[in-house]
């Protein structure tokens, strides 16, 4: 268990909100998807080391997005967390959590990309978590697997034509850069914003094509026609996979519609 | 180089990649192509291969308003010009909900039940 005891040395810093009525840092992401260059503080200089970051992401259109967060001074700054999927419709909150080390004293900022051609501006808050959150220790780097920055999405995974039946395996990686000890599954809906009340089921594996081998099996999701967003949007799990590895995802629906069924993959391993 | 993994007695994709397998597991078939296929196009098991995916089919919630029994029977004895600003009224509020899928439910949905 982490030793991160209610009272004594459990700390967490809220970076980007200030005041009773401010949600989140604002910042304008890139138009028609490409990043907008302009790298948006959200902290000058976190106030202690931390082993856990939680990334809060808010738009108030519908879209698609990608979203940077960098560590480093203005004019250095040096990517973090690549491309964090953002598919939102309306009003969407997206939460990440990734279990590393932030050193105290870091200069953290976000920039992104949108597939809109006037996308407005879009909010992030930051939360980080002091030493002693993560039972096993913070780890070091995310690698982002699979995003797609051509139309702010990710790998596409069509779940097939016959409901309820996993539609094949796709790559969404042919070999990882880093062994993974905690990986995050995002998900996203294709710029499609006409969704019904559906349940997935998700499979991610490890191995050669026709050799793939299950780590985390058969996790439903679904999607609201209300919001029109995969409910949760991602989630996290601690694993062990070497590097050099194949992941892939398979995937089954009730919804058979040959647009609406599909998804966005986006996998990011923590080394 | 994208590689196909199909399952000989039933034509479903197995898997698919970018490597080829050299040993391939029993009952299982190797097709290749040259890139992998875009997103507009789906895997069909009846030619084992890939086909455009079929367009979105859309459906007007100005239309089935219109074939309502009830909104016809209302508006039955209106004029021309007072159909149009019904009508434009209701473009109004439909706004961005105007237009659902086929399989969608036809009244917008959200809001206090």
């Amino acid at each position: 268990m982490g030793r991160w005891p209610l009272y004594g040395s459990s700390r967490f810093e809220s970076l980007g909100v200030s005041g009773s009525t401010d949600y989140g840092t604002s910042f304008t992401p890139g138009a028609s998807d490409s990043k907008s260059g302009t790298w948006t503080q959200i902290v000058a200089a976190t106030a202690e080391d931390a082993s856990g970051i939680l990334v809060i992401i808010t738009d108030a259109q519908n879209d698609d997005a990608l979203i940077d967060i960098a560590i480093g001074g203005a004019g250095s700054e040096k990517v973090l967390l690549s491309n964090l999927i953002f598919s939102g419709r309306d009003f969407t909150s997206i939460h990440y959590y990734f279990p590393i080390h932030i050193p105290k004293g870091t200069r953290l900022s976000v920039d992104g990309q949108n597939s809109a051609a006037a996308p407005t501006a879009m909010k992030c808050q930051i939360i980080l978590f002091t030493q002693g959150f993560n039972p096993g220790g913070a780890l070091g780097i995310v690698d982002t697997y699979g995003a797609n920055t051509g139309d702010s999405g990710g790998t596409e995974i069509d779940p097939g034509g016959t409901a309820n039946t996993k539609g094949g395996w796709t790559e969404v990686v042919a070999s990882t850069s880093r062994p993974i000890r905690y990986i995050n599954m995002a998900f996203g809906f294709r710029d499609t914003f006409t969704q019904t009340d559906k349940y997935y089921r998700v499979d991610l594996g490890v191995g050669a094509s026709t050799a793939e081998k299950v780590i985390i099996g058969d996790i439903v999701f679904v999607k609201s026609s209300t919001t029109d967003i995969f409910l949760p949007s991602n989630m996290g799990f601690p694993v062990s996979i070497p590097s050099g590895s194949r992941l892939s995802v398979n995937m089954q629906s009730q919804d058979t519609d040959a647009t609406d069924r599909l998804t966005d993959v986006v996998l990011y391993g923590v080394a | 180089m994208w590689y196909l993994f199909i399952e000989i007695a039933t034509s479903r994709l197995v898997s698919q990649g970018s490597q080829p397998v050299v040993s391939l597991p029993a009952g299982i078939k190797q097709i290749t192509l040259g890139s992998k296929p875009p997103a507009e196009e789906m895997y069909d098991p009846a030619t084992e291969t890939y086909i455009p995916r079929p367009a979105p089919v859309w459906e007007d919630r100005l239309a089935d308003i219109e074939a309502n029994a009830d909104y016809s029977d209302a508006t039955q004895n209106l004029n021309a010009a007072k159909k149009a600003k019904l009508r434009n009224a209701l473009l109004f509020l439909l706004g961005n909900a105007r237009y659902r899928r086929q399989n969608e439910p036809v009244p917008v949905e959200g809001g206090n039940p």
